[in-house]
């Protein structure tokens, strides 16, 4: 454990193999957005198809798909719709969040010198590298990738699925690596948040992001593990032809059972979506309140309706299944439950709208990225009732709606919320300022083809059209949807056009961006009482908290509108 | 460490629901009489294990005491025993696939072997923490003060004794 003071380290120990959670999070940060990079341009394929199904991709075609002259054929946009939901969810969203910013944040959030367990944190890394390597080297087998779903149900994802090749193996292989490595990384925050708060620090004096993220953490060492034993089974199916997931004639024969997968898929899958959306929740409350110089409203309500969804989210897995034939009464309760969810959630939502009323609101770069989540998940949110709701859910099963829907919920919101996050600690991170102008930029042109987007997808759902189609226009009813379908394609790929955007902005500000003052947002929280570079073990010394997180435009504080955490309301007055 | 032994359960139960779900569903199913050679095999190696355990906890109290000697002898101890029920793990499913039982036999056999398996794993993880402890203590005494490494290893050997207990009695005594 670090006692605080400077000491030497070579360049393997400081960048490499480092322990110092701020490297840790800086080395996710930097993986997460490769893969998020990689997961996009699978996406643009995949909007390529859906716009020209058959003609070769232009560019960059002949070089991706050489065989077949630059067509993505069947098998290919299976396996690129498979890999872009599978990287988007583990490997780019997860390292984003359960990875970069809670590893860089909890600690300077709480006041501790670093993680509980900074060897178990480098551990965690590494075995996400390594299964990222894994992932990365399925894409050149001869036979290509995984190819069934993001879900990978059986029996396609099997042997007796028909998909050739060793990709399913590989990816059960990896996933199981990842699942490993965020198991470590949450026991990590778990530990740190309840046994290294700083003295005066309360739980209900954490900001609420280390709430979010710590409660997703939570979700990650309990779910985690079952999925896990879902993949070593599938792995067995694969590599040793067990039949495990294969439905035999039960009557005669012990048989396999398909749904047995997707229970353990769902029991895992649901509480996967709060993992990723729950530091998200946390993030805007918290930034909402920083940029309105408002305490946010309602904080212990906020916290505990977060609370109470983490614990809801656990029992609601069957909404992924209403179309398996499940008993009507079973529908009925995880209908009733996941409807149950909607309370909280419309409370925290209208907390943060409480935030906002009459706040002084500063629209900079990570302001517009937390208001944007407040209405894509708005949306989000909202359409994920018609899909709660058993009687919608089995005329919109599978179609793109769902698509739509949890793109609005995951993909916007997330991603949104991610670069909120970017934006407001990347002066922390790297003693520089994100250009505020591209900042702008880049958040209009991500917002805008953003919402033609998903929304659009979501009328193509409604209107019938199925998801992970490879060619829907051989259907006579979805020819007439080829208009819009090339639209969204159009939208998507402006939406991709503005990320380099933020990849020139962050290249230009890592090299000649403005420096950063210590607290360029004039934030409450601890992490701003530190300069950069903050050395390893954090704080010269260790920091005692008076106050909450959200501090703001106190009346009882003459001369400035904020007073930090690890000060006396009285002595700064 | 209590929140890694919540993340093992949650593996294990997540084994042991699939399995319940398969074995329910399934109208024939390879179970085990009392006079069978794998369930004399396993019920020897359940002994094994929970003398193991045994050993640890002895390990484990003579930290302090007067014998500080002990902590290493008894340690050297546990990974006999858990050598000895690696051995006659493979030595069961040596037995088993005798009988013409693999992995890919049937749904029960891959269970059998999944979950045996699994389970396998994860005492040779544990036995190469416990191999690490011996070391560390086979020529200093550790203090009460330094006990804690010991006590946590611990935790995850008597675990993974609990399951075993759990994963005989549902795969070789019920039928």
């Amino acid at each position: 454990m670090s006692d605080g003071t400077a000491h030497k380290q070579s360049f393997i120990t400081k960048y490499i193999f480092s322990t110092d959670h701020k490297m840790i999070g800086i080395q996710f940060l930097w993986f997460g957005t490769f893969w998020l990079l990689w997961g996009g341009l699978q996406a643009m394929l995949i909007r390529w198809q859906l716009a020209y199904s058959g003609q070769p991709v232009p560019i960059i075609g002949k070089l991706l798909f050489g065989a077949s002259d630059g067509i993505i054929t069947p098998d290919i946009y299976n396996q690129i719709f498979t890999m872009h939901g599978t990287i988007m969810i583990f490997w780019a969203v997860t390292p984003l969040l359960s990875g970069a910013f809670a590893n860089f944040v909890i600690p300077l959030q709480i006041g501790a010198r670093d993680m509980a367990f900074p060897v178990l944190n480098m551990f965690s890394f590494w075995t996400f590298f390594l299964s990222g390597v894994i992932l990365l080297a399925s894409h050149f087998l001869p036979a290509g990738p995984a190819a069934a779903g993001w879900t990978s149900y059986p029996p396609l994802s099997t042997p007796v699925g028909g998909i050739a090749g060793h990709g399913q193996a590989l990816w059960a292989l990896s996933l199981t690596l990842m699942g490993i490595a965020v198991i470590m990384g949450a026991i990590n925050y778990v530990t740190t948040v309840i046994r290294m708060r700083a003295p005066g620090m309360g739980y209900f004096q954490m900001p609420l992001t280390v709430w979010g993220i710590w409660l997703a953490a939570i979700l990650n060492a309990v779910f985690v593990p079952i999925i896990a034993a879902g993949l070593i089974f599938l792995l067995l199916e694969n590599v040793f032809g067990t039949q495990f997931f294969i439905a035999g004639s039960k009557a005669t024969v012990e048989g396999g059972d398909p749904l047995l997968y997707q229970h353990v898929f769902w029991i895992f899958g649901h509480p996967e979506v709060y993992i990723l959306i729950l530091p998200i929740w946390g993030i805007v409350s918290d930034l909402l309140s920083v940029f309105s110089r408002k305490p946010a409203f309602g904080y212990r309500v906020t916290a505990t309706c977060m609370c109470i969804i983490t614990c809801l989210s656990a029992i609601v897995w069957g909404h992924h299944m209403y179309t398996t034939g499940m008993s009507p009464l079973l529908g009925k309760a995880f209908m009733f439950l996941t409807l149950l969810i909607s309370i909280p959630s419309s409370v925290f939502f209208l907390n943060w709208l409480g935030t906002l009323w009459k706040g002084s609101l500063q629209l900079r770069a990570p302001m517009l990225f937390a208001l944007s989540v407040v209405f894509v998940f708005g949306i989000g949110g909202l359409t994920g009732l018609y899909l709660a709701t058993v009687t919608s859910d089995i005329y919109l099963h599978d179609s793109m709606f769902v698509v739509g829907h949890f793109h609005y919920t995951l993909a916007a919101s997330v991603l949104m919320g991610s670069y909120a996050a970017l934006y407001f600690w990347f002066p922390k991170m790297f003693g520089k300022m994100l250009n505020p102008l591209l900042g702008k930029i880049h958040f209009w042109g991500t917002f805008i083809p953003l919402n033609i987007v998903f929304y659009n997808m979501m009328v193509t759902g409604y209107a019938g059209q199925h998801r992970r189609l490879y060619d829907p226009y051989i259907y006579e009813f979805l020819q007439n949807l080829k208009p819009l379908n090339t639209q969204i394609s159009w939208w998507a790929w402006l939406l991709g056009a503005a990320q380099v955007v933020l990849v020139v902005n962050l290249i230009w500000s890592l090299m000649k961006g403005k420096k950063a003052e210590r607290n360029p947002w004039n934030a409450a929280t601890i992490e701003w009482t530190v300069d950069y570079p903050i050395p390893h073990g954090n704080f010269a010394q260790m920091p005692t908290v008076y106050t909450g997180p959200h501090e703001y435009s106190n009346p009882a504080i003459q001369g400035r509108d904020w007073i930090s955490q690890t000060e006396k309301l009285t002595a700064a007055s | 460490m209590m929140i890694a032994l919540a993340s093992w359960s949650m593996l294990f139960a997540t084994a042991l629901f699939g399995y319940t779900v398969l074995r329910v569903q399934a109208t024939h199913w390879y179970s085990f009489g009392a006079g069978d050679r794998p369930f004399i095999q396993a019920t020897a190696n359940t002994l094994i294990l929970l003398l193991s355990s045994v050993f640890y906890k002895m390990a484990v109290r003579a930290v302090g005491g007067s014998r500080p000697e002990d902590v290493n002898r008894y340690l050297w101890g546990t990974l006999a025993c858990g050598a000895v029920f690696g051995a006659m793990q493979f030595w069961l499913w040596q037995t088993l696939a005798g009988e013409g039982i693999r992995l890919a036999t049937s749904i029960s056999a891959s269970s059998i072997f999944a979950m045996t398996g699994l389970h396998a794993v994860h005492v040779l993880g544990a036995m190469a923490a416990v191999f690490w402890l011996a070391l560390r203590t086979r020529r200093r005494i550790i203090t009460t003060e330094e006990k804690t490494p010991l006590v946590l290893v611990g935790w995850f050997w008597h675990f993974l004794t609990i399951i075993w207990c759990v994963f005989y009695t549902v795969i070789f005594v019920i039928h």
